[in-house]
C-alpha cells in the first residue's frame, strides 16, 4: 500500500507545481505551455513522478505547423491577395497602381490575380487599358476576413496539426505549398496518471513545506513549527570523483615506511648516469650482456669519471687489486665507462653514496627510483618502471641477516610465507632470489633480488665489511597489490583514469 | 636468462638414474635454476649466462650427477699430434683453438644435441657469434695440417652448408641465410678468416659458415675436428672446452692439436685445473654457519668440485676450467650454500643502529601532493621517455634543449623529457572516455642538459596541474597556482607573457625573488587540435627544485 501523505510529503517543489496540470493536460507541450514552466524543469518532475509511478509518460511525435519567415512577415503585414483586394476595395486601378500602392511584387501579383480571379473575387475591365475590380464576393469576403489568413494567426506560436479540420488542413496544405508555413515533426510526450496519480491529484498538495532550510530560515527562526519536504532518500545518487594519490605513488609510500621504520635512510641519485656508476664501479663486466645496446638507453654524450676512483676500478676488473680476486683479466676501458645512459638499476646511486659520500658503518640505505630498459612496449612491458632497494652495511652481517632482512621486510608488507633460491648477479655473492606465497593469487610469486655485495665490487671504496643488499620492481608490487594486470593501464600517459579514480584502497591495516 | 632446451630422458640418461620431473624441478630450485617449462619429454631449463658449462644437456647432467653424489670422469686429453698453423688472421679474429674427437657415434638426437650446444654457445656466451664461432667437420675430410688465415672476399670460393652451388664471400653473405644473419658481423673487414686444409680445400669462413664438402656432419661421422675462432684466445678456449667436453661426454675420446702461432706454439683444449685454498673461517663468516671441514668437503663436492686435502682451518680445492664464474672465495662459499640448500639457512636478524630519514625533494612531495589530492586533483603518472613530435611540436613550440636518446627499439622514443605538461596533456588524450571534468597533477622529475655535471645534465622536480572540462579557465587555474604557492610561504609575481603553447593574453609567467619558476595559462586550440582534444584546458607548470633552491638561498641571506 502507498502511504498518500508520505508521498507528498515528499514531493519536490517542481513535481508540486506540476502534478494540478495533470488534472486537464496529458501532453508535455500542453503542459509547459499551460503551466509557466520550462521544459527541462517539467520533464525532471515528470521523470521523478514516472519513478514513483505516479505518471506512465510516452514519447510520441506529432506534426506541428508554423510560420515560415514568409509567412511572419505576411502576418505583420497582411496576405499579398488581402492586400490586393483591400487596395481595389473603393478604386478600379490598373496592375501598376496596385503593385504600388498594395506593396506587392511580381510573383506576388501573379499569384493573388490567379488566385482572386479562380475565386470570382476579382473581374478585369477593359477600358483604354487593362484595369481590375473587386466582385461583391470579393467585398463580402473583406467584410468576413480570409480564412487563410485566420489560421495563419492560429499558428502564429505553432500549433499541432491534429487540432485542424480536413477543410482547414486543405487550406493549410495550400498555404504550405506557397511557403508562407511549414510542417514539422516535433517530439513530444504524451502523460498519463497512473491509478495512483489519479489518488495523488485529488490530495491537498499545498502543504506548506520547507524545501530548504537556508540561512535566512535559520536568522529568522521562520523554521520553528513547521514541516521540511521528506526526502526518497534511498534514490540513487550520481557517483563523483575525488582527488587521489596514484596507486603506485601509495605503494612507493608503503615501501617507503616500511624501510623507515627499520631505521633506514633515504637515497637518491641522477637518472642519467655515466656507464661507470651504472655498471663498472660494481665491477659488471665490459663484456657483460647487460651492457648491451638492445637493453640500455645509451644518450649520445660522454660524462665526466671520479679521477679518485677511476684507477681503483681500473685495477678491480684487471686484476682484482686487493680484493683476493682474479680479476677479470683485460684491459678497463674508460670510454666505454663514460658513455651516458638511462640508468638500467637504483643500484648506480647505492654505488655513488659508496664512491661520493664515504659511508661508513654501520649504515642502512634505501632508494626508490626510476630506471629504464630499452624495450618493445606491451601490455606487460613499459621501457621504463621503478625499483626499490636498501642496503646494510655493518660488521658480522651473514647471508642469514639478508633472509632475516627480506623477512622482516615482506612481514611488514603482509607477506610472511617466504622462500629463498639461489641465483647469478653479477656484483653480489652469494646471490639469492625470494618468492613469496600470494595468499590472494594462491600462489608463489617473485618477490625480490638481492645478495651481498661481491669484495671487488667494494673494494675501490675501501669497504671492508660486509653489505647485504636487496630489490624489487615497484610496479610488479604495486600490480599484485591494485590487482591491475596492465602496466600500461597503471604508469605512463596511458594511464586509466577510471582505473585511477575506482581502484580499491588496499588495506594496510 | 639462458634457456636449456632438452629431453628429460637424455638428462636421466645422462645421470644413469630416474629423476621425477618434481624431484628435477626442486634439486634445479635449489641449485639456483628454473624448470621453466615441461612438454611431455621436452623440458625447458632457464640456466645463467655465467655457466656456460651448462649449456650443454651433458654439462647440466654433470652437474647434477655430482649434486646425487655420482663420481665423474676427469678429461683427460692426449696429443694428436696435429697442428693447426694461424697466420695472417683477420686482426678483427685473431685467435683459433681447436682439438680432435673420435670414436663418436652419431644418432639423429646426438646431431641434434651437438648443434643445440653450438647454437646456444654462439647466441649466449658468444654474444650471437660476436665474440667467437664454433665448427666442426667430419675428420676424414680434411688434410692436415691446416691453416687458419685470412683472404680478401672476392678470393674466397666455396660450397657453404646446405647449398649446391660454388659461392664466393660476397654471394654468401648476401644469398645464403645464415650468411645474411651473421653478415653484419664481417661485412665490414678487409679480409674475412677462412679455414683451409693442406690440399687448399676452404672448411669453413669463421664465424659464418662451413663449406657443405668438408663440413657437414651425419650419422656416418665418427671422427671429427673441431674449432672455435674469435677476438679473444679466453672466450674461445671456454667455448671450445664446453663443446668438447659434451662430446667426450657423449662416448668420444678428445686430442689436443697444437697451434703454431708464428715461433708461440698453444695445446688446446686446454682442460687446466685450477688450485685454490679456502679458509674454512671464510666460508661461515659469509654464510653465517658453523661448518667444520669436512662438512665443506662433502659440499663442495656435491657442486663437482675436488678437494685434495684438508685440515681444520682450510681446504685445498680443484677448481674445473670450465668453471670460468670462479673469481674469487666468494664464488665457492656461494656454490656451498647452494649445496647446504638457501631453506636450510636459519633466518636471523642483526640489529645495525640507524634512524630513518627521508629526502627533501620526498617531503616536498609529499606536501604539495596532499594539497593537490585536497583540491580535487588526481595523480599522474607519465613516462620520462618521450618523442620530440609531443614535446614540441604538438605543443606549438620550438624545441628547446633536452637530452636526445641514441638508438632506441620504439620509435616514438627519442628524448627524455624536458617538461612535464604535454606527457599530463597526452593523458587527457588517452582519457577522452573518462567523465569530466578533469582534473590531474604530477610531481615528477624532467632532465635539462648543464654541462657543468658528471652527467651532462640535471633531474629537476616540476610540479604540473591540468583542468579540462567546458569551462576550464584561467581563473581556475590561478587559483590553484595561488592556493599551492600561498600555502607553500612564497610571494609571486604573475607578468603577462606569450608562450605559444597557451592563447595569448591568457598566459603568464610566475617569478618568485626576481626567478622565473613557473608558467600559467590556458592551452592553446591549436594545441588541443594537435592532441585530438575537443576539451577546453587550463594549466601550469612549476619548477620546484628552482622555488626550493631559492628559499635556501634567501635564508641564508637572513640569517
Amino acid at each position: 500500500m502507498h502511504d498518500i501523505k508520505k508521498i507528498v510529503r515528499q514531493l519536490h517543489p517542481l513535481e508540486r507545481k506540476i502534478l494540478p496540470f495533470l488534472k486537464s493536460y496529458n501532453t508535455l507541450i500542453q503542459i509547459t505551455k499551460n503551466s509557466g514552466m520550462q521544459e527541462i524543469e517539467a520533464i525532471r518532475a515528470l521523470q521523478w513522478l514516472e519513478a514513483k509511478g505516479i505518471v506512465k509518460t510516452e514519447q510520441i511525435a506529432v506534426n506541428v505547423a508554423r510560420p515560415t519567415s514568409t509567412g511572419i512577415s505576411y502576418i505583420e503585414q497582411g496576405l499579398p491577395e488581402k492586400r490586393f483586394i483591400q487596395t481595389i476595395k473603393t478604386n478600379v486601378m490598373n496592375l501598376e497602381e496596385i503593385k504600388k500602392k498594395a506593396a506587392l511584387n511580381n510573383e506576388e501579383v501573379n499569384v493573388c490575380i490567379g488566385m482572386l480571379r479562380r475565386q470570382e473575387f476579382i473581374e478585369t475591365i477593359k477600358d483604354k487599358e487593362v484595369k481590375i475590380k473587386i466582385t461583391n464576393k470579393g467585398q463580402e469576403i473583406l467584410e468576413k476576413g480570409l480564412a487563410e489568413e485566420d489560421l495563419l494567426y492560429k499558428i502564429k506560436e505553432g500549433a499541432k496539426l491534429g487540432i485542424f479540420n480536413e477543410k482547414e488542413k486543405r487550406i493549410l496544405e495550400e498555404l504550405r505549398k506557397r511557403n508562407i508555413i511549414k510542417i514539422e515533426e516535433e517530439k513530444d510526450k504524451k502523460i498519463q496518471l497512473t491509478n495512483l496519480g489519479k489518488e495523488l491529484v485529488k490530495e491537498e498538495i499545498y502543504l506548506e513545506l520547507i524545501e530548504g532550510l537556508t540561512p535566512e530560515l535559520l536568522k529568522s527562526k521562520q523554521w520553528k513549527g513547521k514541516e521540511f519536504r521528506e526526502y526518497n532518500i534511498k534514490a540513487a545518487v550520481s557517483r563523483i570523483n575525488g582527488g587521489r594519490q596514484h596507486p603506485l605513488q601509495e605503494t612507493m609510500n608503503q615501501i617507503r615506511r616500511i624501510f623507515m621504520n627499520m631505521g633506514f635512510k633515504e637515497m637518491e641519485g641522477p637518472l642519467v648516469e655515466t656507464t661507470f656508476w651504472c655498471m663498472d664501479s660494481m665491477w659488471i663486466p665490459q663484456d657483460h650482456p647487460a651492457r648491451e645496446m638492445q637493453d640500455t638507453f645509451y644518450l649520445p654524450y660522454e660524462g665526466k669519471l671520479p679521477e679518485n676512483l677511476k684507477k681503483k676500478v681500473a685495477t678491480v676488473h684487471e686484476t682484482g687489486g686487493n680484493s683476493g680476486s682474479k680479476g677479470y683479466g683485460y684491459k678497463w676501458d674508460e670510454n666505454i665507462a663514460k658513455q651516458l645512459l638511462l640508468r638500467t638499476h637504483t643500484t648506480a646511486t647505492t654505488f655513488r653514496y659508496f664512491g661520493e659520500k664515504g659511508l661508513k658503518q654501520p649504515a642502512k640505505y634505501f632508494y626508490i627510483g626510476r630506471i629504464f630498459r630499452n624495450e618493445a612496449i606491451d601490455s606487460t612491458h613499459l621501457p621504463e618502471f621503478h625499483h626499490s632497494e636498501g642496503f646494510v652495511m655493518d660488521e658480522g652481517l651473514t647471508l642469514r641477516d639478508l633472509m632475516g632482512y627480506i623477512k622482516e621486510f615482506y612481514s611488514q608488507m603482509g607477506i610472511h610465507k617466504i622462500k629463498f633460491r639461489p641465483t647469478y648477479n653479477p656484483y653480489t655473492e652469494p646471490s639469492m632470489e625470494a618468492i613469496g606465497f600470494n595468499e590472494q593469487l594462491g600462489k608463489w610469486v617473485e618477490l625480490i633480488n638481492s645478495g651481498i655485495f661481491r669484495p671487488e665490487s667494494l673494494e675501490p671504496y675501501g669497504i671492508k665489511v660486509p653489505v647485504i643488499a636487496w630489490g624489487l620492481g615497484v610496479e610488479r608490487l604495486a600490480m599484485m597489490l591494485h590487482q591491475q594486470k596492465s602496466i600500461r593501464e597503471m604508469l605512463g600517459a596511458t594511464g586509466d583514469f577510471n582505473w585511477l579514480r575506482n581502484h580499491k584502497v588496499v588495506k594496510k591495516w | 636468462m639462458v634457456m636449456l632446451e632438452t629431453e628429460h630422458s637424455t638428462l636421466n640418461k645422462i645421470i644413469g638414474k630416474k629423476i621425477s620431473i618434481e624431484k628435477l624441478e626442486e634439486i634445479l630450485f635449489n641449485l639456483g635454476f628454473e624448470l621453466e617449462d615441461v612438454q611431455g619429454d621436452n623440458i625447458k631449463i632457464d640456466v645463467t649466462t655465467e655457466r656456460p658449462d651448462l649449456l650443454s644437456t651433458y654439462g647440466l647432467g654433470r652437474t647434477l650427477r655430482a649434486y646425487l653424489g655420482r663420481k665423474n670422469n676427469s678429461y683427460k686429453i692426449p696429443k694428436s699430434g696435429e697442428k693447426l698453423k694461424v697466420n695472417d688472421a683477420a686482426k678483427e679474429w685473431p685467435c683459433a683453438v681447436a682439438c680432435i674427437v673420435k670414436g663418436l657415434k652419431f644418432d639423429n638426437e646426438k646431431i641434434k644435441e651437438v648443434i643445440r650446444i653450438q647454437e646456444k654457445l654462439g647466441d649466449t656466451f658468444l654474444r650471437n657469434r660476436k665474440k667467437g664461432g664454433i665448427g666442426i667437420y667430419p675428420l676424414d675430410k680434411i688434410k692436415f695440417p691446416v691453416r687458419f688465415t685470412a683472404e680478401i672476399p672476392e678470393k674466397i670460393k666455396f660450397t657453404p652448408l646446405e647449398s649446391k652451388n660454388l659461392m664466393n664471400a660476397h654471394k654468401i653473405l648476401e644469398e645464403h641465410p645464415t650468411g645474411r644473419k651473421y653478415k653484419h658481423i664481417i661485412e665490414e673487414w678487409k679480409k674475412f678468416p677462412i679455414f683451409i686444409d693442406t690440399n687448399d680445400n676452404i672448411m669453413s669462413m669463421p664465424p659464418i659458415i662451413n663449406s657443405h664438402n668438408l663440413g657437414k656432419i651425419d650419422e656416418k661421422t665418427k671422427d671429427v675436428f673441431v674449432e672455435a675462432t674469435g677476438q679473444d684466445l679466453k672466450t674461445i678456449n671456454m667455448a671450445l672446452q664446453v663443446l668438447a667436453a659434451a662430446l667426450i661426454d657423449m662416448g668420444g675420446k678428445a686430442y689436443s692439436i697444437d697451434m703454431i702461432y708464428g715461433n708461440k706454439t698453444v695445446t688446446s683444449p686446454n682442460f687446466y685445473e685450477e688450485k685454490r685454498t679456502l679458509k674454512v673461517q671464510a666460508v661461515n663468516k659469509i654464510l653465517g654457519l658453523d661448518l667444520k671441514a669436512n662438512e665443506i668437503k662433502k659440499l663442495l663436492e656435491k657442486m663437482s668440485y675436488k678437494v685434495i686435502s684438508s685440515n681444520k682451518k682450510e681446504l685445498k680445492i680443484i677448481v674445473d676450467s670450465t668453471r670460468r664464474d670462479i673469481w674469487h672465495d666468494v664464488d665457492l662459499i656461494d656454490d656451498i650454500a647452494r649445496a647446504y640448500g638457501f631453506n636450510n639457512f636459519k633466518t636471523r636478524f642483526k640489529h645495525v643502529d640507524s634512524i630513518g630519514e627521508t629526502t627533501r625533494s620526498v617531503k616536498i612531495k609529499e606536501e604539495i601532493s596532499s594539497l593537490m589530492v585536497g583540491l580535487g586533483y588526481q595523480e599522474a603518472f607519465t613516462l620520462i621517455l618521450t618523442d620530440k613530435d609531443d614535446q614540441f611540436r604538438k605543443m606549438n613550440i620550438k624545441e628547446f634543449k633536452h637530452m636526445s636518446l641514441g638508438k632506441s627499439v620504439e620509435q616514438s622514443i627519442n628524448m627524455t623529457r624536458a617538461w612535464l605538461l604535454p606527457e599530463l596533456i597526452k593523458c587527457l588524450k588517452n582519457n577522452r572516455s573518462a567523465e569530466y571534468p578533469q582534473k590531474i597533477f604530477e610531481i615528477n622529475h624532467v632532465i635539462i642538459p648543464d654541462e657543468n655535471k658528471d652527467v651532462k645534465c640535471k633531474d629537476i622536480l616540476r610540479l604540473a596541474v591540468a583542468t579540462s572540462h567546458s569551462s576550464a579557465s584561467f581563473t581556475e587555474i590561478k587559483q590553484v597556482l595561488d592556493y599551492v604557492i600561498n600555502l607553500l610561504g612564497f610571494n609571486y609575481e604573475l607578468r603577462e607573457a606569450e608562450h605559444n603553447s597557451f592563447i595569448n593574453g591568457r598566459s603568464g609567467r610566475i617569478s618568485v625573488n626576481g626567478k622565473d619558476i613557473a608558467y600559467i595559462g590556458e592551452v592553446h586550440p591549436q594545441v588541443l587540435e594537435n592532441y585530438e582534444l575537443e576539451m577546453p584546458v587550463a594549466a601550469f607548470e612549476l619548477n620546484l627544485t628552482e622555488l626550493f633552491e631559492n628559499i635556501n638561498k634567501i635564508k641564508k641571506e637572513k640569517p
